[in-house]
Order: C-alpha cells, then sequence, then structure tokens
C-alpha cells in the first residue's frame, strides 16, 4: 500500500473557549515529512489526534490520495496511519512478545516480521517479561516495534523521542529515514532535533481566546 | 476476522490474568449467595420459592459492577483510540470486546450456578432452565452494559453512574428471565411464551449496542 499524498486545509480546533488553532493546511507527498512546532497546549497533539481519526474535523478537509488511485481515499486515515501518542498502548499484564503479536495481528501486520522487529528495537533478550516490569524508555521502543511490523505508509508520531536513551533517538531516526526513503510519510511533533531533515515546518502559536475580554481579565485578576 | 480473533485473545487472557477482574465476579456471587439462606432462615420451602429470583438479581449485579472495565483499562492506556480509529469496524471491535467480556463474566457465574443452586434449594428440575435462561440473558445484559460504558467512557469511576444509567433497560431483561426461567420449571401451559420475549430482548440489545458504543465512544475519544 503506497501513499501519495495528503494534504489538509483549513483546519481547525477548539477547545473550551480557547481556539487551538484555524486555517492550517499543509501538502505533503510520497517521501516528505512534516514537523508541527509550536509551545505546550498549543495544539500539536490535537492535531495529530485529527488525522488520525481519533479526533472529527469539524471544519476544514483532509484528503489523501493513494498512489493506486487517483481519487481520494474514502475511508480518510482509517487503516493506513501509525499513531505513536504518549499514551503507550500498552497492556501492563501482558508480556512484550504478546503485546507487540496483538497490535501486529489487529493491525494486519506480519507475524514473521516479529522477533526480527524485536531484535532491532534492543528488546530481543525479554520477549517474556511482563510490560509493566519494562521502563519507560523501553516500553517506548516496543511501540516503535509495532512501527515495523505492520507496514503503513503514513506517520504520525507525538514527541516520539521522549523517555528514548541516546542509542534509542539513533534508533528512531534510521526507522524514519527508512519509512521516507520507502516513500511514506512522516508527521511528526518534537521539541528537540530528530536527526531527521523536515520538508516542511508548522508552527502552532498557541492560539486565543474565543471570548477574549472577560476571560483575559479574569485572568489578570488571579 | 483475524483482527478480531486477536482482539478476542487478547481480553480473555487479560481478564484471567492477575487483576483482572475475572474473580471479582465470581468472588461476588458467591458471597451473596452463601449469605442468602442466613439471613432469609432455613426456610427450604421458602428458599426454594425465591431461589430463582436471588440468582438472577445476583447475576444481574455482578454484570453491571464489572461493566465499566469494559472499557476502562484500554481508555487509560490509549489502546482504545487505537482499537476504534485503526484497526477493524469500530462496530465489530464493541461486538468483539462485548462478547470477550460476557464469556469472562458470564460463563464463570454460569458454571458455578449448580452449586450455589443447592445451596438455595432450587427445585432440581429448574437448574437446566436457569441456566439456559441465564445464559440468553446475560448476553443481552453484557450488551446493555456496553452501551452503559461507552457512554460514560471518558469517566473515571463511573460504575454507579452506569448501573444508574442502565438499570432501567435491564428491568425488562430481569422481568422475562425470571418469568421464563419460572414457566420452563414448573411447566406452565405455554412454557416458551416468556423464553421467546427474553431471547427478543437479548437479539435487540445485540444489535443496537455495538453501533450505540460505537458512536459514543466516537464522541467521547
Amino acid at each position: 500500500m503506497k501513499i501519495n499524498k495528503i494534504s489538509a486545509q483549513q483546519l481547525a480546533a477548539q477547545k473550551g473557549e480557547r481556539q487551538l488553532f484555524e486555517n492550517i493546511g499543509f501538502e505533503l507527498s510520497s517521501g516528505q515529512c512534516l514537523l508541527l512546532q509550536g509551545p505546550n497546549g498549543s495544539g500539536k497533539t490535537t492535531l495529530l489526534h485529527m488525522l488520525a481519526g481519533a479526533e472529527k474535523i469539524e471544519t476544514g478537509k483532509l484528503e489523501i490520495i493513494m498512489a493506486a488511485s487517483p481519487e481520494p481515499r474514502i475511508d480518510g486515515v482509517f487503516g493506513i496511519s501509525h499513531f505513536i501518542s504518549h499514551q503507550n498502548s500498552l497492556k501492563a499484564n501482558l508480556t512484550v512478545y504478546e503485546n507487540l503479536k496483538f497490535w501486529t495481528e489487529f493491525l494486519g501486520g506480519e507475524i514473521s516480521k516479529l522477533d526480527q522487529a524485536l531484535s532491532t528495537v534492543g528488546l530481543a533478550p525479554m520477549p517474556h517479561i511482563l510490560a509493566a516490569r519494562l521502563s519507560a524508555g523501553q516500553k517506548k521502543r516496543l511501540m516503535l516495534a509495532k512501527l515495523l511490523t505492520i507496514s503503513h505508509p503514513l506517520w504520525l508520531l507525538d514527541e516520539p523521542s521522549v523517555s528514548l536513551d541516546a542509542e534509542g533517538q539513533k534508533l528512531l531516526t534510521i526507522l524514519m529515514q527508512n519509512h521516507l526513503k520507502a516513500g511514506g510519510i512522516l508527521i511528526a511533533s518534537s521539541h528537540i532535533p530528530l536527526g531527521v531533515e523536515f520538508d516542511q515546518i508548522l508552527s502552532l502559536d498557541g492560539g486565543k481566546y474565543l471570548f477574549n475580554d472577560d476571560y483575559l481579565l479574569e485572568e489578570q485578576n488571579l | 476476522m483475524k483482527s478480531l480473533y486477536a482482539l478476542l485473545k487478547r481480553d480473555m487472557t487479560l481478564f484471567f490474568r492477575s487483576g483482572g477482574g475475572a474473580g471479582q465476579a465470581i468472588g461476588f456471587y458467591l458471597v451473596v449467595v452463601i449469605l442468602f439462606p442466613f439471613a432469609v432462615g432455613p426456610d427450604l420451602n421458602l428458599l426454594a420459592r425465591i431461589s430463582i429470583g436471588i440468582l438472577w438479581v445476583i447475576l444481574l449485579l455482578a454484570i453491571l459492577l464489572s461493566a465499566e472495565r469494559i472499557f476502562a483499562d484500554d481508555l487509560e492506556d490509549g489502546s482504545l483510540t487505537l482499537l476504534i480509529t485503526a484497526g477493524p469496524l469500530p462496530e465489530l471491535v464493541i461486538l468483539t470486546k462485548l462478547i470477550a467480556h460476557w464469556i469472562a463474566i458470564a460463563m464463570p457465574l454460569l458454571l458455578i450456578t449448580p452449586v450455589l443452586a443447592i445451596m438455595l434449594n432450587l427445585p432440581l428440575g429448574g437448574l437446566m432452565p436457569m441456566i439456559l435462561c441465564m445464559f440468553i440473558g446475560s448476553l443481552g445484559l453484557c450488551a446493555l452494559a456496553t452501551i452503559g460504558a461507552s457512554i460514560l467512557v471518558a469517566i473515571r469511576r463511573a460504575n454507579q453512574i452506569i448501573s444508574l444509567l442502565i438499570l432501567p433497560l435491564y428491568i425488562p431483561t430481569l422481568i422475562f428471565g425470571v418469568s421464563a426461567t419460572n414457566d420452563l420449571t414448573f411447566e406452565v401451559e405455554k412454557p416458551y411464551a416468556s423464553l421467546t420475549i427474553l431471547i427478543a430482548i437479548t437479539l435487540i440489545s445485540l444489535l443496537v449496542a455495538p453501533f450505540a458504543a460505537a458512536q459514543a465512544i466516537k464522541a467521547n475519544l
């Protein structure tokens, strides 16, 4: 499954009284990557959630065109994207191997790549340890292993380098480079350099309050 | 299909691992059934008369109390987002989770029912009808529990609210479940009338639950 292009137009998001961002748009074609920047709370994760289909797109539109057909994909990102968020989606009571096997099977990946993926991310010596016993960095590595067993053309990574050690970050860079070389598309948010030359950078400025006056006054009083 | 089987397998495995809650429902069921004869007293006839009602109420409570678990853990670690957005159709995913929950909660209860039935002096002829009706009814109850759990998925420790929310929906199942069991046990004139309605309620709940829950979860993610 190859992706040709993803384009977003006039996306906007609102959280309570705050307009996180509006008029966001970008266009990426096969092999390109986009970096999301902005202060905490500026809506990077919300935007990734929207792209991943976990949050409804109220205004604007998102179009995905696959290599197989020139028409925009009807299902949107459904079934073609990897979303790595700060939540690890691992079950503490399942072993490393069971966790990876479940997601690989569930998302239609290849079971045969499982052992290879585990050794690539450096978890080969501990397949039968419960995920509860892993450190934060090891959990992150296990999540990265998912990227290897299931080949999806669109990667959405939310702060992927968090809690990885130096070696882990190098590994992440290599994974991302290989993905782009293979014609995938990558959208990541990060505060530190990820070691990849980003084609485009999207800066979210932190948004604004919708009901300006009252709200600011209240804040000043505090 | 393979994805759904993997999900079913995972949910079952988790359920029977430590902290999964498989023991909780059985423990609850056991405790209440053991306490009842002591509270009611040694009148065997009275016990026999109320035993069917008691077993049904406890089954219902056991399912109510575990309702929150259907989605809570998956929401907490972010799995739910992936389950709903990245895999097979959300409705099928929810149906699978519902069935996994049913197998994990209701099956153990049905298995120990024969033992507990003796303690409550359930008439011997009532055992098979009891198990049959509970088997059907519990599936419907789990479906309704799924709807409740999905609506309140974003709220932590919502067990009590979920119980209040779905309680009205449980009453038809309870009425027809008890009356179907009674009818089959005491061989009344038309023994299958209530059973048919019980099956109908279960099928409708089972049909509605995946769609309702999928919408509720999408709105709550």
